[in-house]
């Protein structure tokens, strides 16, 4: 008797993982929402009134990103969709909270909840173009291109702005908006396909030197050229914290393709050179390790936001001054890179190491994806796209906890920046796309093994995709 | 490929540990030094956003309290009552937000005012909250600094009244003008406060009325300062003790001066023994006895009096009395003539020469002025209080009653500068000092003690920039017999 194999269809909806993933949607609304309304009792002595429609908000927001998801990646990893939504949310309510101590003439908050919706946007219809991961590796040159013109868009004089001495941001209309946030998930991507397809090249030794055989540096050759280019485009815009998370990632990658600990020292010494070597000619590097060495010698001039962020930790303790009851605002452009420590004040150790272990869990989810991918590629675009958001929040934290100089870049889905914000949930698709097509290859191949043991015909995995 | 990517996932979480280690050596092991240190903002929203224990008057008048404002971050506001506000200003202080936050007893006492926490003691304070304010009873009777405060308004023109309790060094009373409010200088309101700091500041240093005139400024104390004079010389030098002079003194040559003299004040004669020197305050023979009595013997009595010490008072920034070192008279025996009778450089403040006079009233001891009687605890239970102690033995007992029996025939014997001016009966000993300014102005001063067989005050008063011409028992001397009448309950 010849039966229509099961394998071939996928298992009826609605899916455990994306049931798992509405509930920890709703629970993270829910916190987020408890926190809002803790924080205006704390800080007015009333219980806001439009509690409802930020619980309505947030819900449909969940809902969006949720529904798009059953649609087109109903296979993915139910984890990275909530995780990102409690940290965006617990953003948005410091957001809030610092408008609230600014004083009138802030509006920090219902930006950021604009381009949340926005972001959301993105990532519907991120999912919905990059139907398969491959397309990103086929158009690779095509990525890089625009991830290059990107980068120098700021450095066209009148599209490009300086603040706070970085110049990284052009206008458009009556926005800014910082065009590296964009071009580092696009130079991920190349990365990732590059050193697939040169992998061998990168990890055999070809080369004679002597009597010793070394890995041929040729192939490394265009691609350390493109990653020293897009290192120079953003020391001509005084940035530090995108190229040295790039080339962290770039190393990171590098080494993950080959398993040659060889980059991994070759990449650590000219880091430590070309740090050593900026802190010497550069002067806003030379400026950010004194201050990271000793903040309190200037702690009304350059190691201000560092002293006063220790203040508001320190100040927070353990449990926290409580949801709107500290006084984040005594540190400068607390919504942007610092508030991190605005969040350490007023929930403590507790809400700090609550943001730790979010990015975290982001970081295992995001390894198991690529763990998980079906490709070469697509486990190195996931790993890259992965320690890009782990790196970013590592740095901009240890930054404030001086376990490193301040970078200057932002904490992912947290801080306040409409680029960003965009940038992270597209990334956030691309990682869903990834983890769709390896788990349901996965289960496809479990199926069928099921199957080939109890006796049924099997297709291969491959024809069904 | 995968093992790596596991590996990249180890070294991202010992990344994300060190984060933790950092978070809890910044947020639990130094959270305490970073969250009171002096630099931290949240430091001022701390102090202002608790209340604070009250300040009361000796006689229970309410001087200062902390009121709710149902406002964040500064939840309490510090209220000084209307009616004591401005009379207790200079003694209870201020607490601003910006302006050096708290003065007077709100900051000499701050540690028992702020939320602090209790010691535990028992097993009863092990198991209640134990965070408290304590308050703070003064010395000064609200009664009587309102009638002393009555004299010196009428005055019109900046003056000082400091009154002292000479057996325990208690001040019962201290108060100056000009003085101010402190409750606009204590608002939450930032604009308010700003606008009082620029007026009570309009007046310049000199003129600040957020400075005492009787215990943060000085002056020069004139005549007053023979009670330091002839305490020395009674001490070490019988034989100008027994010194006398000629009736019909005038004046003397000043050596080394080109010429110049010491004369009596308006050329009027003097002289007689030191008792009747005393009594007419007889400035050419003072200058001669100070000269004979050498400047180590002048400088060294006027430093155990307090002089070139700091002020013992419980009271942050009191000023210093001074008078020159010993060395530089070497050269300038004038100067030490003219100190000899309180003027040149010689420069006191009220309190100051209240404490001088309090010596001669308690047996030659000097007792430590102070404004805090008790401090209780919410409950009521005593938490300390005051223990008088000596500031300075000055005199014998013996010296102390001699110079006592001088300062009472300043008040009754019909040659004394403050002849009339006590009733009779109110046995009353003082001194009166009128220095003549370089400024062509007189500081007119009188201090007193009453009644001379027990005292129970010691006073002195002064009121400066007074016309040429005017003289401390004029001016001072009714406002000695208003303060000592109202501290004695004898009536004006």
């Amino acid at each position: 008797m010849l039966r229509r194999p099961e394998a071939l269809r996928r298992p009826p909806s609605p899916l455990p993982r994306r049931r798992t993933e509405l509930g920890l949607l709703v629970a993270a609304s829910l916190i987020v929402t408890g926190a809002y309304v803790l924080m205006i009792v704390g800080n007015t002595s009333k219980v806001p009134s439009d509690v409802g429609p930020l619980l309505g908000a947030m819900l449909a927001l969940g809902l969006t990103a949720h529904i798009a998801t059953r649609i087109f990646a109903r296979d993915a990893h139910p984890v990275i969709l909530p995780v990102v939504f409690l940290l965006n949310g617990l953003g948005y309510v410091m957001l809030t909270r610092i408008d609230l101590g600014y004083g009138h003439g802030y509006d920090f908050a219902p930006l950021q909840a604009g381009w949340t919706a926005f972001g959301v946007g993105v990532y519907v219809v991120t999912l919905i173009v990059i139907r398969r991961s491959r397309d990103l590796d086929r158009y690779r040159y095509l990525l890089l291109a625009v991830a290059i013109a990107l980068l120098l868009s700021p450095l066209v004089p009148g599209l490009g702005v300086s603040v706070y001495g970085a110049r990284l941001w052009i206008h458009i209309g009556t926005t800014e908006f910082q065009p590296v946030e964009v071009a580092k998930i696009l130079l991920c991507i190349f990365f990732a396909s590059y050193f697939v397809e040169r992998r061998e090249l990168l990890t055999i030794p070809t080369m004679r030197l002597g009597n010793r055989l070394v890995v041929d540096p040729r192939p490394l050759l265009p691609i350390t050229a493109a990653w020293l280019f897009a290192i120079g485009i953003m020391s001509l815009e005084h940035d530090i914290g995108f190229s040295a998370l790039l080339f962290t990632v770039f190393i990171a990658l590098l080494w993950i393709t080959t398993g040659r600990t060889g980059y991994l020292v070759f990449g650590l010494v000219i880091f430590l050179a070309g740090a050593y070597i900026s802190s010497k000619y550069f002067g806003q590097v030379h400026v950010r390790v004194e201050t990271w060495l000793d903040p309190w010698k200037t702690p009304t001039g350059h190691g201000e936001q560092l002293v006063q962020a220790w203040y508001a930790l320190g100040s927070g303790g353990i449990g926290g001054t409580g949801l709107g009851l500290g006084q984040p605002w005594d540190i400068p452009v607390v919504q942007a890179d610092f508030i991190f420590a605005a969040i350490g004040e007023e929930m403590g150790l507790l809400g700090s190491t609550m943001i730790v272990v979010a990015f975290l869990v982001l970081v295992g989810a995001g390894l198991r994806i690529a763990q998980a991918a079906r490709s070469e590629f697509a486990k190195l675009a996931a790993t890259g796209l992965t320690l890009i958001v782990g790196f970013q929040a590592f740095f901009i934290m240890a930054g404030i906890l001086r376990l490193l100089p301040l970078t200057g870049i932002t904490l992912p889905f947290v801080s306040y920046g409409g680029s960003a914000l965009i940038a992270n949930y597209a990334l956030i698709a691309i990682l869903m796309r990834i983890s769709d097509e390896g788990t349901a290859a996965l289960e496809a191949e479990e199926r069928t093994k099921r199957m080939a043991a109890t006796g049924t015909t099997t297709v291969p995995v491959t024809q069904f995709r | 490929m995968e093992r790596r990517i596991r590996l990249a996932g180890v070294f991202v979480l010992l990344l994300f540990l060190g984060l933790f280690i950092q978070l809890n050596n910044v947020q639990v092991i130094r959270a305490h030094a970073l969250a009171t240190s002096p630099g931290n903002p949240r430091t001022v929203t701390d102090q202002f956003g608790l209340p604070r224990g009250d300040i009361y008057s000796a006689d229970g008048v309410l001087l200062a309290t902390s009121v709710p404002t149902g406002k964040t971050p500064y939840a309490y506001q510090r209220v000084y009552p209307p009616n004591t506000a401005t009379l207790f200003a200079q003694i209870t202080g201020y607490s601003s937000i910006l302006y050096g936050t708290y003065t007077g007893v709100e900051a000499e006492y701050n540690k028992y005012l702020t939320v602090h926490t209790t010691p535990i003691r028992n097993l009863h304070d092990l198991l209640t909250n134990h965070q408290v304010v304590d308050d703070v009873t003064l010395t000064i009777r609200a009664s009587l600094q309102s009638q002393v405060a009555a004299a010196i308004d009428s005055v019109g023109s900046p003056a000082g009244a400091v009154v002292l309790d000479p057996s325990t060094g208690a001040v019962l009373a201290m108060y100056a003008t000009p003085t101010f409010d402190p409750n606009p200088l204590s608002s939450i309101d930032i604009p308010t406060e700003q606008k009082a700091w620029a007026a009570d500041n309009a007046g310049g240093y000199t003129n600040t009325p957020l400075r005492s005139n009787a215990f943060q400024t000085t002056l020069a104390p004139g005549s007053d300062f023979k009670v330091i004079t002839t305490s020395a010389i009674l001490k070490g030098r019988p034989d100008l003790a027994a010194k006398v002079f000629s009736t019909s003194l005038v004046q003397i040559p000043l050596p080394n001066s080109g010429g110049r003299t010491l004369h009596n004040y308006g050329y009027y004669p003097c002289g007689g023994d030191l008792a009747l020197l005393v009594a007419q305050s007889c400035d050419a023979a003072f200058g001669q006895l100070g000269m004979d009595l050498g400047a180590k013997a002048l400088v060294d009595e006027a430093t155990l009096y307090g002089f070139n010490r700091p002020s013992p008072i419980d009271l942050p920034q009191a000023a210093m009395s001074t008078i020159p070192p010993a060395s530089s008279f070497t050269n300038n025996q004038p100067g030490l003539a003219y100190s000899a009778i309180g003027q040149e450089n010689v420069s006191a403040t009220v309190l100051q020469m209240a404490m001088a006079v309090s010596a001669v009233a308690n047996g030659g001891v000097i007792m430590t002025p102070h404004v805090m009687a008790q401090i209780r605890d919410s409950q009521g239970n005593l938490v300390t209080s005051y223990v008088p102690t000596p500031f300075s033995r000055v005199m014998s007992a013996q010296n102390a009653a001699q110079l006592s029996t001088f300062m009472q025939g300043v008040v009754t014997n019909p040659l004394g500068t403050a002849y009339g001016i006590f009733p009779p009966a109110w046995n009353v000993g003082a001194k009166t000092g009128t220095a003549q300014t370089g400024h062509n102005e007189n500081n007119d001063w009188m201090v007193a003690f009453a009644p001379a067989s027990h005292p129970q005050v010691a006073v002195a008063v002064a009121v400066p920039f007074q016309a040429p011409g005017t003289v401390g028992a004029t001016v001072a001397g009714p406002l000695v017999k208003k303060i000592i009448g109202a501290a004695l309950g004898l009536g004006g």
